[in-house]
């Protein structure tokens, strides 16, 4: 099963016109953070979750899900 | 303390990986070099040649990857595997889970071996601490690099996801 939650991030990140590294930079986190979580390859910690969630101002759970229709 | 930004980690990792595989490369030369002289097949100076060739690679990319990226060095952090980014940390924990189960895996045959090497014979003269050495070496250098740089490999940066 595959347990690899969905997210937002791309699509927000082309909301404010950010690259990868901008918003990498903004979080300090390696761009390549950013890249593995949004082609999901890479799942964050609640850490880096919440950093996101605080700089897009957006709930966590609104970036991230289980389900890909649910974000 | 001396900042080490996320992206000098993943960098820095990255260089490593290169480095670590170079020199796995070069203990792989001397462990075929040494079975191929002891199967008496003649290899002539090739294997010394290759020996050069691949030491004089380590230096030069040891060398270029040192030139303006001083800024990328984490010291003390970088020796031991201390990193801060999320990422490059559970990369390099991969790498190293991996390239301990490789060694796990290369000892238990080499165990059950080593009893029959003991009474001597044909895999007495393949097998000994030093060719088994070199064979631990090599195996842990190739899995730790190989799992660096595949889990650290390129993905495009895209301006609008």
């Amino acid at each position: 099963m595959d347990e690899q939650p969905y997210n937002q991030l791309a699509a927000l990140r082309a909301q404010r016109g950010l690259s990868q590294q901008q918003l990498a930079d903004a979080i300090g986190v390696s761009r390549k953070t950013i890249s593995t979580i949004e082609t999901r390859r890479f799942t964050p910690s609640v850490v880096i979750a919440l950093k996101l969630a605080y700089f897009f101002q957006r709930p966590v759970e609104l970036i991230f899900s289980l389900q890909p229709d649910e974000v | 303390m001396k900042t080490w930004s996320a992206e000098a980690q993943a960098q820095s990792l990255k260089y490593g990986a290169y480095v670590t595989l170079i020199s796995g490369l070069y203990f792989a030369i001397m462990l075929v070099s040494k079975w191929l002289r002891q199967a008496d097949i003649d290899t002539g100076e090739w294997p010394r040649i290759a020996l050069v060739l691949v030491a004089l690679l380590f230096v030069g990319i040891t060398a270029r990857l040192s030139i303006n990226n001083y800024k990328l060095c984490g010291g003390w952090r970088e020796i031991f595997g201390v990193y801060s980014d999320e990422f490059t940390r559970e990369t390099s924990r991969k790498a190293n889970a991996r390239a301990f189960v490789g060694l796990l895996i290369a000892l238990i045959p080499g165990f059950l071996l080593g009893e029959k090497a003991a009474s001597g014979g044909v895999i007495a003269s393949y097998l000994n601490v030093s060719t088994f050495s070199l064979l631990l070496i090599v195996i842990g250098t190739m899995v730790w690099s190989f799992t660096v740089l595949w889990e650290l490999r390129d993905t495009t940066d895209e301006q609008h996801g």
